[in-house]
């Protein structure tokens, strides 16, 4: 719980706008957990929501841990620790070539597709 | 799928020593990986390779098998490995045992404890050398799925190893989206035809992977569980022939056209494969309607992946698909002419996009 508190500032944007943002302490408790949670539900409901990973709606705000460490170094360093490498006797992987199967796209299509694609960011 | 994979139209004759653009794309799919470059006269070129194994034990029996019997293996500890197709064959002629798999739900398999070791050896066989130092390189990854807490972040980080260890500059694509660069769906509306724009599915055996996308940009993805493995070790379970036994029957027989009810295990495969399209379909408009997913004008679906290649699949899922409600109006349904290959052809033209974004600004 925590006091809301409300600043009020005065000033001309420009010759027809008039610009009032109001800032006082305010006699009255705030849930302020109830009011963040709020404007996290708002706020991720304007992200999109085709991002691999974010999986919001399934996961509910409330369940989030409040650990917010970030284990990426954790994750990659495990990652490349998984990297071995073996003895060329250990193995035999012959010649995978013979699985191979060509085949043929509109060439115009192609193009176009990577030229649309090669001016998109990821 | 198996045989089918043969029956493509569009597949050409094989050719040797063809010169390469740079640009790899990569399908890491839980039941095959595909590899495709395209030649410097515009055609794809496919490798694809089982991602299974069979162990066996250590023994001199075993090491007489693998060597006389010429198959491709790994060595882990005290178990070889049998890789690729030599391991369905081989469990299907030894009539024990079970195929197990380096992925699983579309990610490396937790329960394999050998499974990124195994995995590095097929990409790194599969794959090969790059054509140029730090050779950009797309490989696919799945959306995270609506129906399992599955994170695939893990996964993405070890391929991403895996590959530059091999000397590429790799970056993850997602799964539907590859559908999308190779098979191109539109929407109509006000404005004419809009390319890249729609739905596209990959339906493959750990998950179908789904995206919407507008323009080239996507705009939600997701996946689900329980596909074409999931069918097999149904069909298993109730027949209770061998799942190995299963998956070789779905590839060489199973007509959706025509379900064959004398036949338990071809009977059985027609029901889970209904069973899965109307799952497929129901989940597919409930998260599209929760999303509030919206696309003005008529949206096409493209569909790829193995577990589509049965004969009749299209008009199954296209039956299934008008009963449901949709957030948006839909089109048509077009299968890609070259289901098996679309993920692994659509990476490649991304790997390409990057190659001419890195020419671009130099």
């Amino acid at each position: 719980m925590g006091n809301y508190i409300k600043k009020e500032y005065s000033g001309q944007v420009n010759k027809t706008n008039d610009i009032r943002i109001v800032e006082k302490v305010v006699e009255k408790d705030v849930d302020i957990a109830t009011l963040a949670e709020a404007m996290a539900k708002a706020l991720l409901n304007h992200f999109p929501q085709g991002i691999q990973g974010q999986q919001v709606q399934s996961k509910g705000f409330k369940n989030k841990p409040a650990d917010d460490f970030d284990e990426s170094k954790t994750l990659e360093d495990l990652a490349k620790s998984m990297l071995v490498s073996r003895n060329e006797t250990d193995c035999n992987m012959g010649d995978m070539s013979k699985n191979t199967i060509e085949t043929k796209r509109d060439d115009k299509e192609t193009n176009g597709t990577i030229d649309l694609l090669s001016n998109l960011d990821d | 799928m198996g045989d089918d994979i043969f029956d493509d139209d569009n597949k050409t004759e094989k050719t040797v020593n063809k010169e390469f653009k740079p640009g790899v794309g990569v399908d890491i799919g839980t039941s095959n990986i595909v590899v495709s470059r395209q030649t410097k006269d515009g055609t794809f070129v496919n490798k694809f390779h089982r991602n299974m194994l069979y162990p066996l034990d250590v023994s001199d029996e075993s090491s007489d098998l693998l060597e006389k019997g010429s198959y491709l293996y790994v060595r882990v500890d005290k178990k070889y490995y049998v890789v690729g197709e030599d391991a369905l064959n081989l469990v299907n002629a030894i009539g024990k045992g079970e195929i197990v798999r380096p992925m699983k739900d579309g990610i490396l398999n937790p329960s394999l404890k050998e499974s990124s070791d195994l995995l590095f050896y097929i990409i790194k066989a599969v794959v090969g050398e790059p054509l140029i130092k730090n050779e950009p390189l797309r490989f696919c990854i799945p959306a995270n799925p609506i129906d399992q807490d599955i994170d695939n972040t893990f996964h993405k980080m070890i391929l991403n190893g895996f590959f530059k260890t091999l000397g590429y500059e790799p970056k993850s694509v997602n799964e539907g989206m590859c559908v999308a660069y190779d098979c191109n769906p539109v929407v109509k509306n006000d404005e004419g035809t809009n390319n890249l724009s729609g739905i596209s599915i990959s339906c493959g055996a750990g998950m179908t992977n789904l995206a919407l996308l507008y323009k080239g940009m996507e705009l939600s993805s997701f996946s689900i569980t329980k596909s074409g493995d999931y069918i097999d070790e149904q069909v298993s379970k109730v027949t209770g022939f061998l799942k190995s036994k299963i998956t070789k029957r779905k590839e060489k027989e199973l007509n959706l056209e025509k379900p064959n009810h004398s036949d338990r295990a071809l009977s059985a495969l027609y029901i889970y494969y209904g069973e899965y399209v109307n799952r497929v379909a129901h989940l597919i408009a409930q998260e599209f309607t929760k999303r509030g997913s919206d696309i003005q004008g008529e949206t096409e679906i493209v569909v790829a992946g193995g577990t589509s290649l049965p004969k009749g699949f299209i008009s199954m899922f296209e039956n299934s698909i008008k009963e449901k409600d949709f957030p948006f109006k839909i089109s048509n349904i077009r299968h890609s002419k070259t289901p098996f290959y679309s993920v692994a052809q659509g990476a490649c033209i991304r790997a390409m996009a990057d190659v001419a974004k890195l020419e671009k600004s130099k």
